[in-house]
Protein backbone atom coordinates (compact mmCIF):
# COMPACT_ATOMS: atom_id res chain seq x y z
CA UNK A 1 0.00 0.00 0.00
CA UNK A 2 1.17 3.57 -1.18
CA UNK A 3 0.43 6.72 0.67
CA UNK A 4 -0.64 9.19 -2.00
CA UNK A 5 -0.11 13.07 -1.24
CA UNK A 6 -1.25 15.54 -4.19
CA UNK A 7 0.87 18.32 -4.28
CA UNK A 8 0.30 21.58 -5.60
CA UNK A 9 2.94 23.24 -7.95
CA UNK A 10 3.62 27.14 -6.62
CA UNK A 11 4.82 29.35 -9.04
CA UNK A 12 7.52 30.55 -7.43
CA UNK A 13 8.89 26.37 -7.45
CA UNK A 14 10.41 27.11 -10.92
CA UNK A 15 13.50 28.81 -11.11
CA UNK A 16 15.01 30.87 -14.64
CA UNK A 17 14.99 27.64 -16.26
CA UNK A 18 11.71 27.45 -16.41
CA UNK A 19 11.21 24.15 -14.25
CA UNK A 20 10.48 23.39 -11.15
CA UNK A 21 14.20 23.39 -9.15
CA UNK A 22 15.52 20.44 -8.21
CA UNK A 23 15.64 21.70 -4.29
CA UNK A 24 11.60 22.20 -4.70
CA UNK A 25 11.57 18.19 -5.23
CA UNK A 26 12.97 17.50 -1.89
CA UNK A 27 10.19 19.81 -0.78
CA UNK A 28 7.64 17.92 -2.67
CA UNK A 29 8.88 14.50 -0.58
CA UNK A 30 9.25 16.40 3.03
CA UNK A 31 5.31 17.24 2.22
CA UNK A 32 4.32 13.57 1.14
CA UNK A 33 6.50 12.30 3.99
CA UNK A 34 5.13 14.89 6.73
CA UNK A 35 1.83 14.52 5.45
CA UNK A 36 2.34 10.41 5.86
CA UNK A 37 3.79 10.55 9.36
CA UNK A 38 1.24 13.00 10.75
CA UNK A 39 -1.97 11.10 9.08
CA UNK A 40 -0.85 7.09 9.78
CA UNK A 41 2.37 7.57 12.54
CA UNK A 42 0.31 9.47 14.69
CA UNK A 43 -1.72 8.83 17.27
CA UNK A 44 -4.15 11.56 16.87
CA UNK A 45 -5.13 13.98 13.98
CA UNK A 46 -4.09 16.39 16.20
CA UNK A 47 -1.09 15.59 17.67
CA UNK A 48 1.92 16.11 15.66
CA UNK A 49 4.19 12.88 14.97
CA UNK A 50 7.68 13.60 16.99
CA UNK A 51 9.45 12.73 15.18
CA UNK A 52 12.05 10.89 13.18
CA UNK A 53 14.79 12.76 10.77
CA UNK A 54 16.35 12.12 7.82
CA UNK A 55 19.75 10.58 7.81
CA UNK A 56 20.31 9.89 4.24
CA UNK A 57 18.43 10.94 0.67
CA UNK A 58 18.52 9.96 -3.12
CA UNK A 59 16.55 11.34 -5.66
CA UNK A 60 16.21 10.73 -9.21
CA UNK A 61 14.65 13.03 -11.54
CA UNK A 62 13.69 11.38 -14.46
CA UNK A 63 11.43 14.78 -16.59
CA UNK A 64 11.43 18.18 -15.65
CA UNK A 65 8.08 19.73 -14.00
CA UNK A 66 6.75 23.06 -16.03
CA UNK A 67 4.17 24.64 -14.32
CA UNK A 68 0.63 23.27 -14.04
CA UNK A 69 -2.60 24.32 -12.34
CA UNK A 70 -3.22 20.19 -11.69
CA UNK A 71 -1.47 19.16 -8.34
CA UNK A 72 1.19 16.49 -8.71
CA UNK A 73 0.68 12.68 -7.14
CA UNK A 74 3.36 11.95 -4.37
CA UNK A 75 3.29 8.71 -3.31
CA UNK A 76 5.26 7.31 -0.40
CA UNK A 77 5.94 3.87 0.78
CA UNK A 78 8.20 2.09 3.05
CA UNK A 79 10.76 -0.53 2.35
CA UNK A 80 12.85 -1.22 5.30
CA UNK A 81 11.71 -1.22 9.13
CA UNK A 82 14.93 -1.69 11.27
CA UNK A 83 15.48 -0.96 15.06
CA UNK A 84 16.00 2.53 15.34
CA UNK A 85 15.40 3.76 11.38
CA UNK A 86 13.31 2.98 8.29
CA UNK A 87 14.38 3.44 4.58
CA UNK A 88 10.76 4.78 2.05
CA UNK A 89 10.87 5.15 -1.04
CA UNK A 90 8.56 8.12 -3.44
CA UNK A 91 7.48 8.44 -6.79
CA UNK A 92 6.47 12.23 -8.22
CA UNK A 93 4.31 11.57 -10.91
CA UNK A 94 1.08 12.62 -12.62
CA UNK A 95 -1.56 9.88 -15.02
CA UNK A 96 1.10 10.47 -17.72
CA UNK A 97 4.51 11.14 -16.19
CA UNK A 98 7.03 9.81 -13.99
CA UNK A 99 9.05 12.83 -12.81
CA UNK A 100 11.22 11.24 -10.07
CA UNK A 101 12.16 8.60 -8.08
CA UNK A 102 13.41 8.95 -4.35
CA UNK A 103 14.82 7.22 -1.42
CA UNK A 104 14.73 8.00 2.36
CA UNK A 105 16.47 6.94 5.40
CA UNK A 106 14.73 8.47 8.37
CA UNK A 107 15.95 7.77 12.31
CA UNK A 108 13.21 7.44 14.63
CA UNK A 109 14.25 10.56 16.91
CA UNK A 110 13.29 11.68 20.14
CA UNK A 111 13.14 15.27 19.39
CA UNK A 112 13.15 16.62 23.36
CA UNK A 113 16.10 14.67 24.50
CA UNK A 114 17.90 15.12 21.54
CA UNK A 115 18.72 11.53 21.06
CA UNK A 116 17.61 8.21 18.43
CA UNK A 117 14.87 6.21 19.88
CA UNK A 118 13.39 2.52 19.02
CA UNK A 119 10.66 2.59 16.36
CA UNK A 120 7.91 2.04 18.77
CA UNK A 121 5.23 -1.33 18.28
CA UNK A 122 2.72 1.06 17.06
CA UNK A 123 4.70 3.01 14.33
CA UNK A 124 6.10 -0.68 13.57
CA UNK A 125 2.65 -1.66 13.08
CA UNK A 126 1.47 1.17 10.31
CA UNK A 127 4.76 0.97 8.92
CA UNK A 128 4.51 -2.26 8.11
CA UNK A 129 1.25 -2.26 6.54
CA UNK A 130 2.70 0.51 3.31
CA UNK A 131 5.67 -1.69 3.42
CA UNK A 132 6.61 -2.90 -0.38
CA UNK A 133 10.04 -4.40 -0.91
CA UNK A 134 12.93 -2.47 -3.29
CA UNK A 135 12.82 -3.04 -6.56
CA UNK B 1 43.43 19.13 -7.30
CA UNK B 2 42.00 21.72 -5.38
CA UNK B 3 38.41 22.12 -4.12
CA UNK B 4 36.29 24.81 -4.64
CA UNK B 5 34.95 26.74 -1.82
CA UNK B 6 32.00 28.24 -1.32
CA UNK B 7 30.85 30.07 2.33
CA UNK B 8 26.78 29.85 2.34
CA UNK B 9 25.03 32.43 5.33
CA UNK B 10 22.76 30.69 7.44
CA UNK B 11 19.23 32.49 7.60
CA UNK B 12 17.63 32.10 10.78
CA UNK B 13 14.14 30.28 8.86
CA UNK B 14 16.22 27.72 7.52
CA UNK B 15 15.58 25.94 10.96
CA UNK B 16 12.15 23.89 11.08
CA UNK B 17 10.16 23.09 14.04
CA UNK B 18 13.01 20.71 15.34
CA UNK B 19 15.43 23.56 16.09
CA UNK B 20 17.97 22.71 13.39
CA UNK B 21 18.46 23.27 9.57
CA UNK B 22 15.74 20.93 8.23
CA UNK B 23 17.67 18.53 4.94
CA UNK B 24 15.97 20.47 2.45
CA UNK B 25 17.63 23.50 2.91
CA UNK B 26 20.86 21.41 2.75
CA UNK B 27 20.19 20.97 -1.46
CA UNK B 28 19.87 24.93 -1.18
CA UNK B 29 23.32 25.26 0.43
CA UNK B 30 24.78 22.43 -2.24
CA UNK B 31 22.87 24.90 -4.69
CA UNK B 32 24.40 27.67 -3.80
CA UNK B 33 27.63 26.00 -4.04
CA UNK B 34 27.56 24.54 -7.05
CA UNK B 35 25.52 27.53 -9.21
CA UNK B 36 29.13 29.82 -7.62
CA UNK B 37 31.44 27.20 -8.96
CA UNK B 38 29.63 26.19 -12.24
CA UNK B 39 27.79 29.42 -13.15
CA UNK B 40 30.22 32.26 -11.82
CA UNK B 41 33.95 30.50 -10.76
CA UNK B 42 33.25 28.09 -14.62
CA UNK B 43 32.81 30.65 -16.78
CA UNK B 44 35.77 33.19 -16.01
CA UNK B 45 38.07 30.20 -16.64
CA UNK B 46 36.75 29.99 -20.64
CA UNK B 47 33.98 27.22 -19.79
CA UNK B 48 31.11 30.04 -20.87
CA UNK B 49 28.15 27.96 -21.83
CA UNK B 50 27.72 25.78 -18.10
CA UNK B 51 26.07 28.95 -16.90
CA UNK B 52 23.29 28.85 -20.02
CA UNK B 53 21.91 25.35 -19.39
CA UNK B 54 23.09 22.29 -16.63
CA UNK B 55 20.45 20.36 -15.37
CA UNK B 56 20.55 17.92 -12.22
CA UNK B 57 19.59 14.27 -12.86
CA UNK B 58 20.42 12.93 -9.42
CA UNK B 59 21.34 13.53 -6.08
CA UNK B 60 22.51 11.98 -2.65
CA UNK B 61 23.43 13.06 0.20
CA UNK B 62 23.72 11.61 3.93
CA UNK B 63 23.68 13.88 6.81
CA UNK B 64 26.13 13.77 9.31
CA UNK B 65 25.16 16.20 12.53
CA UNK B 66 22.54 19.01 13.07
CA UNK B 67 23.22 22.44 12.20
CA UNK B 68 21.78 25.30 13.98
CA UNK B 69 21.58 28.64 12.91
CA UNK B 70 24.63 31.00 13.41
CA UNK B 71 25.96 34.29 12.28
CA UNK B 72 28.68 32.71 10.52
CA UNK B 73 28.44 31.41 7.58
CA UNK B 74 29.42 27.21 6.42
CA UNK B 75 31.79 26.26 4.40
CA UNK B 76 30.68 24.03 1.32
CA UNK B 77 33.59 22.42 -0.25
CA UNK B 78 32.46 20.88 -3.91
CA UNK B 79 34.88 18.96 -6.10
CA UNK B 80 34.47 16.85 -9.71
CA UNK B 81 34.36 12.87 -8.98
CA UNK B 82 34.08 12.08 -12.63
CA UNK B 83 33.17 13.92 -16.20
CA UNK B 84 31.67 11.58 -18.15
CA UNK B 85 30.64 12.67 -22.78
CA UNK B 86 27.24 14.14 -21.55
CA UNK B 87 27.42 14.21 -17.88
CA UNK B 88 29.23 14.81 -14.90
CA UNK B 89 29.55 14.12 -11.20
CA UNK B 90 29.91 16.73 -7.95
CA UNK B 91 30.90 15.80 -4.73
CA UNK B 92 30.77 18.03 -1.94
CA UNK B 93 31.06 18.56 1.58
CA UNK B 94 29.10 20.86 4.06
CA UNK B 95 31.58 21.61 7.19
CA UNK B 96 33.46 23.48 9.82
CA UNK B 97 36.75 24.37 9.73
CA UNK B 98 37.45 24.15 13.08
CA UNK B 99 41.66 24.44 12.37
CA UNK B 100 44.45 22.44 12.88
CA UNK B 101 43.00 20.06 10.26
CA UNK B 102 39.94 19.43 12.84
CA UNK B 103 36.60 19.75 10.64
CA UNK B 104 33.00 19.20 11.77
CA UNK B 105 31.14 17.56 9.17
CA UNK B 106 27.22 18.66 8.79
CA UNK B 107 26.91 16.60 5.04
CA UNK B 108 28.82 14.50 2.26
CA UNK B 109 26.63 14.50 -1.20
CA UNK B 110 26.57 13.64 -4.83
CA UNK B 111 25.09 15.17 -7.53
CA UNK B 112 24.96 14.13 -11.69
CA UNK B 113 24.62 16.92 -13.68
CA UNK B 114 23.48 16.74 -17.31
CA UNK B 115 24.76 19.98 -20.04
CA UNK B 116 21.72 20.56 -21.03
CA UNK B 117 20.70 22.69 -24.42
CA UNK B 118 17.28 24.76 -23.08
CA UNK B 119 16.69 25.72 -26.70
CA UNK B 120 16.58 22.68 -27.87
CA UNK B 121 14.87 21.12 -24.79
CA UNK B 122 17.62 17.90 -25.07
CA UNK B 123 21.18 17.31 -22.88
CA UNK B 124 24.36 18.18 -24.82
CA UNK B 125 27.99 16.97 -24.81
CA UNK B 126 30.56 18.42 -22.15
CA UNK B 127 32.36 20.69 -24.30
CA UNK B 128 36.45 20.46 -24.52
CA UNK B 129 36.74 23.99 -22.50
CA UNK B 130 34.39 22.67 -20.01
CA UNK B 131 36.37 19.23 -19.51
CA UNK B 132 39.51 21.19 -19.05
CA UNK B 133 37.63 23.35 -16.33
CA UNK B 134 36.33 20.61 -14.38
CA UNK B 135 39.17 18.23 -14.61
CA UNK B 136 41.12 21.24 -12.64
CA UNK B 137 38.54 20.06 -9.46
CA UNK B 138 39.21 16.13 -10.42
CA UNK B 139 39.35 14.43 -7.00
CA UNK B 140 38.45 10.33 -7.61
CA UNK B 141 39.25 9.29 -3.84
CA UNK B 142 36.80 12.38 -1.89
CA UNK B 143 34.27 11.02 0.80
CA UNK B 144 30.61 9.57 -0.76
CA UNK B 145 27.27 9.64 1.06
CA UNK B 146 26.82 6.69 3.20
CA UNK B 147 23.85 5.09 3.88
CA UNK B 148 24.59 3.14 7.17
CA UNK B 149 21.46 3.30 9.35
CA UNK B 150 20.42 0.38 12.06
Amino acid sequence: MRHVYECSVRFDDLDAFGHVNNVTFAEYLQEARVDFAHRRLSSSDDVAHEGSVVAHQSIDYLAPVPFRTEPLQVEVWVTRVGTTSFEVAYEVKDESTLFARATGVLVAFDVRANTPRPVSPAEREVLERYFEPSS
Amino acid sequence: MPRHVTQVPLRWADMDAYGHVNNVVYLRYLQEARVDMLFVHAPKQGAEQLAEGVVVARHEISYHAPLHYRAAPVRVETWVRRVGNSSFDLGYEVLDDDGDGARTVYAVASTVLVPYDLDDARPRRVAHEERLVLESFIEFDGPEPGKAAA
